[in-house]
């Protein structure tokens, strides 16, 4: 093999470590250095392995590896905040989302859904449907509905594949190849066939990798992210609760994200809740039809361990303002408490 | 009538939550309400204000853009707002931007002058050890450092609730399903939603 041939092998290589699928790699025997621009080299060996890393980090994902990376990436912000520990709300945050989720197009995904015991504000989507919100958010939202709309915006990117398409596209070889890549590479390469085991050991690095990376620092697309706020509006609407608690939540961060510490990412991640709202009002026409949904005020209340709102037929209190004093807080309810009978579902 | 309010003005309201319990008996980790705060914004166009959250109900002003306004309520598309001139009404949700907010002080003192002078420079929202662990944690660079946490994780699944068990909860709430399309930018009817 000549220097010709050995630096087009190196471009091959540093081609597929930043692109998918260069075909009819050669076969290169162990032992012959590979030039790096820079004046490093790998050998063969290490080129054929982080090639086929970056093969296995851009390749399509089937259903259960986007599973396991979800999971994997849950794990790792779990890493970086704790659950709130308080089964009684996880619980009902789990009974709304998986209500939702089910009204989805992915609706038998292992929809997981999780409360961060942190003050920031935000909310998380990763692949595969787990889905996590602070429980900083948690606390400023004054009802069902609007928990249902920040959830619905979440399984929205989950049903659209949006993290997981941005993990494929963007340059993450980088931030996979060198530990979960190779780790499967590694298995592959000394006894064939790919344990399960192995195979998730590799994609659980590969969450961890993708979080070191700043996975959730970086915004989607702006587009993305209205996409899934009219995604989740019509989810929310569909699982029977009045579209508009999401307008309520834009709203609230739109009074408090400008200078709160609290909002900091989300800001950063997001387009202004002021744009999100101006996108929404476009489908306006749409909101009204489903206005008279739940807004599950009382529900809330009572599994947040909340007073119950000063609730007269359907009333609805909205911010902070109107709900009664807080008072000491009782043991939250398991499940939520049925609806008031004046209330009807609508 | 499909809401309602048991205080007629934001500052009696206020006074009933000073009356109340001490608030920082319930900064745990239960889930209290977020420090008190009430969102203070401006008209973004010419609009009506309403004597009810409804387009047909009759009109209490007609207020120009950027009117200021405070928060005192939803019902739906509709915020309760008091204006400047102390007239309350309701008036479209996307007629509204929210400006920022008043914020309760730990003393209350600072509200109180705050709703005095109705419009006075917005409070900002300050750091507070509210939950056990605070604000530490989901900056950008604590997630770069962030280690698995499998155990954690376990127990995120081990709150997981059945698509049949959540059927049935929303079932006791009276949450009824229904078909509705996904719209697109323009909000026309648009087919599929999944890939």
């Amino acid at each position: 093999m000549n220097a010709r041939t050995l630096g087009k092998l190196s471009i091959c290589a540093l081609a597929l470590l930043l692109f998918a699928g260069c075909a009819n790699m050669p076969n290169v025997p162990g032992g012959i250095a590979i030039p790096l621009p820079g004046g490093a080299s790998i050998s063969a060996s290490q080129a054929s392995q982080l090639v086929s890393a970056a093969q296995t980090a851009t390749k399509v994902y089937t259903e259960p590896e986007e599973i396991e990376l979800g999971e994997s990436i849950a794990s790792g912000m779990l890493g970086a905040a704790p659950l709130l520990p308080n089964p009684g709300v996880q619980r009902y945050v789990n009974q709304v989302g998986r209500w939702l989720a089910a009204q989805s197009e992915r609706p038998n995904l292992p929809w997981r859904f999780g409360v961060l015991d942190n003050e920031h504000v935000n909310a998380f989507a990763a692949p595969g449907g787990q889905i996590l919100m602070t429980s900083g958010l948690l606390q400023r939202l004054n009802s069902e509905a609007e928990l249902a709309g920040v959830l619905a915006h979440e399984i929205a990117h989950v049903v659209q594949k949006h993290q997981l398409d941005a993990i494929q596209k963007s340059g993450w070889t980088q931030g996979l190849q060198v530990a979960g890549g190779a780790m499967i590479d590694n298995k592959l390469a000394k006894g064939g066939a790919l344990s399960q085991a192995a195979r998730a050991s590799g994609l659980g690095q590969a969450g961890a990798d993708l979080l070191v990376d700043g996975f959730f620092a970086r915004p989607l697309d702006r587009g993305l992210e209205y996409e899934a706020d009219r995604m989740g509006v019509i989810i929310a609407a569909r699982a029977g609760y009045d579209p508009y608690g999401f307008i309520s939540v834009l709203q609230m961060m739109e009074s408090l994200a400008k200078d709160s510490p609290f909002f900091a990412l989300i800001t950063k991640t997001h387009p202004s809740p002021t744009d999100r709202i101006t996108e929404l009002e476009k489908i306006a026409a749409t909101l009204d039809r489903y206005q008279g949904g739940d807004q599950g005020a009382a529900r809330f209340a009572a599994a947040l361990g909340r007073a119950a709102p000063q609730a007269t037929p359907a009333a609805r209190p909205a911010t902070p303002a109107q709900r009664p004093a807080a008072s000491p807080a009782k043991a939250p309810a398991k499940t939520p408490a049925p609806a008031p009978k004046a209330a009807p579902g609508k | 009538m499909k809401y309602s309010y048991s205080l007629k003005r934001p500052v009696d309201r206020f006074l009933g939550v000073v009356a109340g319990p001490v608030a920082g008996l319930v900064l745990t980790a239960l889930l209290a309400p977020a420090a008190w705060a009430q969102a203070v914004g401006a008209t973004n166009r010419a609009t009506e204000l309403k004597s009810d959250p409804r387009a047909d109900s009759p009109t209490v002003a007609s207020l120009p853009r950027e009117t200021p306004i405070v928060d005192l309520g939803r019902s739906s598309g509709w915020i309760r707002v008091q204006t400047g001139d102390k007239k309350t009404g309701w008036v479209r949700s996307f007629h509204v931007s929210m400006k920022g907010n008043i914020s309760e002080s730990s003393s209350g003192g600072g509200f109180l002058s705050g709703i005095t002078g109705l419009f006075a420079p917005v409070r900002r929202e300050q750091p507070k050890t509210i939950s056990t662990v605070g604000i530490r944690g989901l900056s950008e660079e604590e997630m770069k450092n962030a280690k698995p946490n499998p155990a954690e994780f376990n127990k995120m699944k081990s709150y997981a609730v059945s698509k049949a068990d959540a059927q049935a909860a929303a079932q006791r709430a009276r949450l009824n399903p229904q078909t509705v399309a996904y719209v697109d930018a323009n909000g026309n009817p648009v087919q599929g939603g999944g890939k």
